[in-house]
């Protein structure tokens, strides 16, 4: 197979994710579940760039994700893997550049390998929060708790429409590339010639799809606000997951445990 | 150049996300005044659009690796800078939800990045006093390329201070600068050939599209020629009054060295680096832009306006002189294609 479409088929492979809506992670409130990642993730980066062992605890959450919303491991670090370069890239330069040292539990180790090690765990902790949320709430979900946390209507449906169609777009993409191997030999027909024209043909049916669109939805009485359905119910379960989680990071942040 | 969560520090992640925030809600704001009620299902098409383009590779001309669009620049002239601004974040959250490219905390810096500087400095300040109303092609084309280019370095360079003010990377402001702009001058150079031609192709065969931005302003804008001149000007105004100030006072960089190393710039050991330096001397035809024998202030002074001068005159001379090269080529091809 062409890889520029291999590449795509993959990329539809993570669009395309089934979310176990039977989980006890799915069930979670989505609210719950953006705000303790907003924590999170605000909590790992806060750390300094030598840390390494203070941040191990912040594995409990997404293992807790990973147990509770049944989670593959195998497709999570699928997930990541293309994710990690330009962490690693930039990362990569810090044992060449740092000829510190830094003293952990007595022991010396180049500052430059520590800070590396140090950028790679805040990189895991943080996609894999990112990867986890979307992995254990379907779309619409997330979306309704953003509207329901005051982010404004414009951008709410913009994410329903971007999520409607996005699937949608990039099999047209793969089916693109794929006509493109299938007439191309060699290295002549992927130049910047070749891709403009096939750009702006899928920019030209992608308007006229948006406007077929907009006709059947005025057909329908559409006034500029999306009406939807099923609404938010947060119960005492996403009470616990929120303040226990909370409590947690700060806890491990201010070193409260060890002083109990 | 999406940061990563990795690299980034909660200040300068916060001060993105406020700054970014402010600038979103503003534009959702006017998108609102607006009340076009079409642009909401042609944004969120539109920004699947841009998903599904990125996806799809080209080859590189002369480095055997591949690149995508970004597509910032096409949605500002194709939307407008608000809506454009707000499918670039929708686009970036996306991203950065589902494939990690960029992180969670680094959103708001990278909506800066990619979508804020192309949408409201390089479009409204470079593409749009350019290209004007009724453009045509040549007119199209060096407003993309130059807006691309302006707003890709300026994107890279924020990449660069983000990191930097971050702190976790190691990479030193000079080097991490001396890695970005370099590689982002092609890629804006691509970016904007590539958004040309469309908007090329979009003008022959929808104008009706390109009617809605950037057609109904009714401004008048001066000829292409006029432009032109401009950035001669403009270029010559740099080179030969603007260096006289960089000559007495070094640039920023400089002085950072200067200040931190007591020396102006670093000496270099390496044996490669010598060599390269010895041999860049021999060849640089303006050595440290003053003639080698300026003794006092005054000849000094006009050696750094004269090097500036005909510095900028060079670097005109190798564009037009590519630009020649480039048409001729696509002239041969078009008449071997002919037969």
């Amino acid at each position: 197979m062409d890889k520029n479409a291999q590449i795509i088929s993959g990329a539809i492979e993570v669009l395309h994710r089934n979310v176990d809506t039977g989980t006890p992670a799915a069930s979670l409130d989505p609210r719950a579940k953006i705000i303790v990642t907003a924590v999170f993730v605000t909590v790992v980066v806060s750390y300094s760039k030598y840390s390494v062992l203070d941040l191990l605890p912040y594995f409990a959450f997404p293992l807790f994700l990973i147990v509770i919303g049944s989670i593959s491991l195998k497709a999570l670090f699928k997930r990541m893997l293309p994710a990690a370069v330009f962490a690693v890239m930039v990362g990569i330069a810090n044992p060449f550049l740092d000829p510190n040292q830094v003293v952990i539990n007595n022991y010396a180790f180049s500052a430059g390998w520590v800070s590396f090690l140090s950028i790679l765990i805040r990189f895991s902790l943080c996609a894999a929060a990112a990867f986890l949320l979307i992995l254990t709430t379907e779309m619409s979900r997330i979306n309704m708790a953003l509207k329901y946390l005051g982010v404004p209507d414009v951008f709410i449906n913009q994410m329903f429409f971007m999520e409607r169609y996005i699937v949608l777009l990039a099999d047209e993409a793969l089916k693109i590339s794929r006509a493109r191997a299938a007439r191309s030999f060699g290295k002549k027909g992927y130049g910047i010639t070749v891709f403009t024209n096939i750009i702006t043909n899928l920019l030209l049916r992608t308007y006229t799809r948006a406007e077929n669109i907009f006709n059947a939805m005025q057909s329908r009485g559409f006034t500029g606000t999306l009406v939807r359905g099923n609404k938010l119910k947060w119960k005492l379960y996403d009470t616990l997951f929120l303040l226990s989680w909370i409590i947690f990071f700060l806890s491990v942040k201010f070193n409260l445990i060890g002083s109990f | 150049m999406h940061m990563s969560d990795a690299l980034i520090s909660p200040a300068v992640g916060g001060t993105g996300y406020f700054a970014s925030a402010a600038v979103i809600g503003y534009s959702i704001y006017k998108i609102k005044q607006q009340s076009d009620n079409i642009k909401v299902p042609l944004m969120g098409v539109l920004g699947a659009f841009v998903f599904a383009a990125q996806m799809i590779n080209f080859s590189i001309p002369g480095t055997g690796s591949s690149g995508h669009i970004c597509g910032s620049l096409l949605l500002a002239v194709l939307l407008g800078p608000y809506a454009a601004a707000v499918v670039i974040t929708s686009v970036l959250l996306t991203q950065a939800l589902f494939f990690a490219d960029g992180g969670l905390v680094a959103l708001g810096c990278n909506i800066i990045n990619m979508g804020l500087i192309p949408c409201f400095i390089a479009y409204p300040l470079v593409y749009k006093t350019i290209a004007g109303v009724n453009s045509d092609k040549r007119r199209i084309w060096f407003a993309c390329i130059a807006a691309s280019v302006i707003g890709l370095q300026l994107g890279a360079g924020a990449v660069v201070m983000e990191t930097t003010f971050s702190n976790i990377s190691e990479l030193p402001f000079s080097s991490f600068v001396m890695l970005m702009l370099p590689i982002h001058l092609p890629i804006g150079l691509i970016e904007g050939m590539i958004t040309a031609s469309v908007l090329v192709m979009l003008k022959q065969t929808r104008p009706d599209i390109l009617s809605e931005t950037v057609l109904s302003d009714n401004k008048t804008f001066p000829p292409l020629k006029k432009v032109y001149i401009s950035f001669v000007i403009l270029a010559l105004i740099t080179g030969g009054i603007v260096s006289w100030f960089a000559s007495s006072h070094p640039d920023g960089l400089e002085w950072a060295i200067d200040k931190t190393t007591g020396k102006e710039e670093l000496e270099t050991e390496n044996s490669v680096m010598v060599k390269a330096a010895e041999f860049q001397e021999k060849t640089a035809f303006l050595p440290d832009y003053a003639f080698s024998d300026a003794d006092s202030r005054t000849s000094e002074l006009a050696g750094t306006s004269v090097s500036g001068i005909i510095g900028a005159l060079i670097t005109l001379l190798i564009s037009v002189a590519v630009g020649i090269f480039v048409r001729v080529m696509q002239g041969r091809k078009l008449i071997s294609e002919n037969g």
